[in-house]
């Protein structure tokens, strides 16, 4: 009996392992394809600006419209710098199982990594993140991982032109994080299940002793103060 | 070689913009539409013989765009652009079907070097569809 017990978390792991590096891969391509449209930009302002002073003459030979070139080439390497950042905190979440982090922090990194596909789909991701929270400690990774599944889910199936709010706030028993999707669920291919089991899911929200209530219209993820605490809890 | 019409699609603005005068500079006549459902009436208006594609663009799916596009003039090339190196599936038809395929960030010798290629085919295509107007007006006086 025991071995079956220990097979069946074992395939739950392994399984949970897969899908989670089916999120990561989703969040480079994301990354990458932004990153390479930053530097298109780049790449074409550049050369723009070589050719202007190269023919001496064009529709922006002028000083004004030479300065407008050169404040998109800055911009689109502020928008790469601040991307990049996001992607670098996202990659330090998995440097330790169980960590202490601000929830907010969390939450934005993974709406920000997914602002490409939310534009793509029409659909926008407001955070709004209470300014009292609490530290959390928990496994981050994991965390943002049952987000992804949620907020990827909603943005590939609400009805375009929808906005999907993410609030952030203190609760009871450590924090809350209530995703409504301000649509409909129309979409085919979209929501929480075309990207994981169910055993997969269970699986994260037993590892991260969260609790999840779901609606058509809202998830709402209650996340303990301590993970410790929420595993102490659950044994007594 | 004559000036070539270009239509470039993309809702990177910064980036349409940048290129159509780089190619402006270069003796290219060229127009550009920075949302999907702009497409097919830039395309109307300025009948371009090569379009410039995005492949990912919010609004409307690259396929819808690319079977507008080839249904109103069906000797149009057209070269997909992305920042995108492999895609779900559904595009990669869509990759198949087009003239080419440019990968952002690119040089503009590459994307010069498709264009002119690009518009070499759709001048045979035209030239071609000429002759057999002629064929057809010779066989209906004979």
């Amino acid at each position: 009996m025991n071995e079956d017990i220990q097979r069946e978390t074992a395939d739950a792991e392994r399984e949970t392992s897969d899908a989670r590096f089916g999120f990561i891969g989703k969040i480079l391509s994301l990354y990458t394809h932004e990153v390479k449209n930053h530097l298109a930009v780049i790449n074409e302002s550049v050369g723009l600006i070589g050719d202007i002073l190269e023919f001496n003459t064009g529709p922006s030979r002028d000083p004004a419209q030479m300065l407008e070139i050169v404040q998109n080439v800055k911009a689109a390497i502020k928008r790469s710098s601040e991307f990049t950042g996001f992607l670098n905190r996202f990659a330090h979440r998995m440097d330790a199982p169980i960590s202490s982090f601000n929830a907010g922090d969390v939450v934005e990194e993974v709406a920000a990594l997914l602002h490409k596909a939310a534009a793509q789909n029409m659909v926008v991701v407001a955070i709004r993140t209470a300014a009292d929270l609490p530290p959390a400690a928990n496994n981050p990774s994991m965390l943002q991982f049952i987000l992804w599944l949620f907020l990827f889910g909603a943005i590939t199936g609400v009805e375009v032109n929808s906005t999907i709010t993410v609030r952030t706030q203190k609760s009871q028993r450590g924090l809350t994080v209530l995703i409504t999707t301000g649509g409909k669920m129309t979409r085919p291919g979209g929501g929480r299940k075309s990207l994981c089991s169910d055993e997969v899911f269970a699986h994260a929200v037993q590892r991260t002793g969260i609790t999840v209530t779901e609606t058509d219209e809202a998830v709402e993820i209650s996340i303990p103060a301590s993970l410790q605490h929420a595993v102490n809890g659950s044994l007594s | 070689m004559p000036t070539i019409k270009v239509l470039i699609v993309d809702d990177e603005r910064d980036f349409a913009i940048a290129l159509s005068e780089r190619l402006m500079l270069r003796g290219y006549e060229v127009s550009t539409a920075f949302a999907a459902e702009d497409a097919l009436p830039a395309a109307v208006s300025a009948r371009p013989e090569v379009v410039l594609l995005d492949m990912k663009m919010p609004g409307m799916d690259c396929s819808r765009i690319f079977n507008e596009l080839k249904g109103f003039d069906d000797t149009m090339e057209i070269i997909i652009i992305s920042g995108r190196l492999a895609d779900e599936n559904g595009l990669e038809d869509i990759k198949n079907r087009a003239f080419d395929y440019i990968l952002k960030p690119a040089e503009l010798a590459e994307v010069e070097s498709k264009l002119g290629k690009a518009w070499a085919v759709r001048r045979e295509k035209t030239d071609g569809k000429s002759a057999e107007k002629t064929d057809d007006k010779s066989r209906g006086t004979a």
